[in-house]
């Protein structure tokens, strides 16, 4: 559904992009992730026609972005990270407004607007001047008119940025029904537990640079180079980290406050061996379990140059 | 879909100037409107009986008044409606979600040139019973009237799109009003003043660029119709301007549309 091709996006002697490439199916949902300058925002924004690529291609639904930007936006919905609305319009008028510039017919706009105002729980307000709307309606709002023309795609840059807890956990919610509506979604963000939920793939960029990218769990086992195991034992912790840096599959093995950390690359059957063979060498095990990875650890890893 | 007809730019923009009532201000507000918009029509039904019933001088005398009135409104009023266009557009954050739509860049920016068109044109509508008056009361030649109204659109739509031009460049409203109001001195009062410089160091003839300055070609046209004196410069300064003025509107727009397809490939 997005192919991008060494995208190179150049400002004024800075390399704002370097180099990206991405391949995205139908129905995917890809979190964008790295820290506030890294690129992202140039990126979304030469997908949605708005900046042209110093270099390399990108491809929408099969439609080169660059050569046929005008059929490609029939195609996407761009929600900015920064956005105004226009506060002197009707929640409706805002809505048909934008129906007309996506040139629905004049007829299908009220049934279009009611649905996109149903999905987005807007549509107790759809007589009231936007101006009187909260932030977090007016998100919501902005992502109405993002989705009034049934878009295949979404580029959502930075969508819940500014909202409080509440209005993030609906905006939240709302990413979720589209993506069981099979909606392919870019949706960049630095806060990463936003994205975590939803999201079956993602990319880190900093500076530019596309650090990585592809399926969570992939990048998970990329960026941890196998498993972390948490081992709590009764006493007797130095002999166990010499036996366990011995044992196969062990990466390393130390003391982290009061328990054992051991990268691990074996597999499962492996780790079963592990703690077996602690046990046998009369070791009190409390407990042994796989410390569970986040997007948070991986983007700290990565962004940190731990991977290359 | 085209600039004129289904353009929601434009639609929006027109519904936007003319909308009276916006919440806030309330049914008093409405009211007022609505009392205020009596008593003007009251006198203004009764400005053009007395013109029609008075003298013919001074049907002659209003002529001006009116035509030289209303040409400084719209050299005023045209650049300063259009230069906040796009600046306010990038200054609240929807150029960006504007311009990722489906709408094309002649649909946005021309879209936006003609509906900021609609107070002026108002105002020329509204004026033209009284021309019509001052003409046929004041036995004028009956080509100053369309010849008139079509000086008066012509300028608006220059300085209109000038206003355009100054808000496409700049990323502030307060610059872009600015530097519009600028250019439009420059003509009005610029021009008038380096012809005076030229004039001192060269003789008396009226330099080219004065011919620019729409009241001194607004001059021209009356003087034309008229029949009074210079017809040979008078004629030259009148085809000068209806040919140059909306050749440098046509310049601009070509120029802020490629400008906008570069930017936005649109």
């Amino acid at each position: 559904m997005i192919q991008i091709n060494h995208l190179h996006k150049q400002y004024k002697g800075l390399n704002a992009v370097k180099d990206l490439s991405l391949t995205l199916e139908a129905g995917d949902i890809f979190g964008f992730i790295g820290p506030n300058g890294a690129g992202k925002t140039t990126t979304i924004k030469m997908l949605a026609t708005l900046l042209k690529p110093t270099s390399g291609t990108a491809f929408i639904d099969g439609i080169d972005v660059i050569e046929q930007p005008e059929a490609v936006r029939g195609r996407i919905g761009y929600m900015p990270a920064f956005f105004g609305i226009y506060d002197d319009m009707r929640v409706w008028e805002y809505l048909d407004f934008f129906a007309g510039a996506y040139r629905l017919p004049k007829n299908n706009r009220p049934r279009v607007i009611d649905d996109v105002l149903n999905l987005t729980d807007l549509i107790g307000k759809k007589d009231n001047y936007v101006e009187e709307l909260s932030t977090g309606m007016k998100q919501r709002l902005c992502l109405a008119k993002t989705l009034i023309h049934d878009p295949k795609v979404l580029l959502l840059d930075e969508p819940a940025s500014g909202l409080d807890p509440r209005a993030r956990i609906e905006i939240k919610e709302l990413f979720k029904e589209l993506k069981a509506m099979g909606k392919t979604i870019i949706i960049s963000s630095h806060i990463l537990p936003e994205l975590a939920d939803f999201c079956n793939k993602v990319g880190i960029i900093e500076r530019g640079e596309m650090l990585v990218s592809g399926d969570v769990s992939d990048i998970m086992a990329q960026v941890s180079g196998g498993r972390t195991l948490e081992i709590k034992l009764m006493g007797d912790d130095d002999r166990a980290v010499s036996l366990l840096e011995g044992a196969d599959g062990v990466l390393a093995a130390r003391q982290v406050n009061g328990h054992l950390q051991v990268d691990f690359s074996g597999d499962l059957e492996a780790q079963a061996d592990l703690n077996k063979m602690l046990i046998q060498s009369g070791l009190r095990v409390l407990s042994f379990s796989e410390q569970e990875t986040d997007l948070e650890d991986i983007f700290m890893k990565v962004t940190k140059g731990l991977v290359q | 879909m085209g600039i004129f007809s289904n353009n929601p730019v434009l639609e929006r923009e027109m519904r936007g100037r003319l909308r009276l009532r916006r919440r806030g201000a309330g049914k008093s507000f409405f009211w007022v409107a609505i009392i205020l918009t009596a008593v003007i029509f009251y006198f203004y039904a009764r400005g053009l009986a007395g013109l029609f019933g008075g003298p013919r001088q001074d049907a002659r005398e209003f002529w001006p008044l009116l035509s030289y009135g209303l040409l400084v409104i719209i050299v005023l009023l045209a650049p300063a409606l259009t230069a906040t266009a796009i600046t306010t557009e990038r200054e609240q954050q929807t150029w960006d979600t504007l311009t990722s739509t489906r709408l094309t860049g002649s649909e946005i920016l021309l879209g936006k040139w003609l509906a900021r068109q609609t107070i002026p044109a108002v105002l020329i509508f509204l004026a033209c019973p009284y021309l019509v008056g001052c003409v046929i009361r004041g036995q004028m030649d009956p080509l100053l009237l369309p010849a008139t109204l079509a000086f008066l659109v012509i300028t608006s739509l220059f300085y209109g799109a000038l206003g355009l031009l100054c808000s496409y460049q700049a990323k502030r409203t307060v610059a872009a009003t600015a530097t519009a109001l600028t250019c439009m001195a420059f003509f009005c009062l610029g021009t008038s003043l380096i012809a005076s410089v030229v004039m001192i160091l060269n003789g008396p003839r009226d330099p080219a660029v004065l011919w620019l300055n729409p009241f001194y070609a607004l001059s021209a046209l009356q003087n034309l119709l008229n029949h009074s004196y210079q017809m040979e410069q008078n004629t030259s300064i009148v085809w000068f301007y209806f040919l140059v003025v909306p050749t440098l509107t046509a310049a601009m727009l070509l120029f802020m549309l490629r400008r906008y397809r570069q930017a936005v490939r649109g």
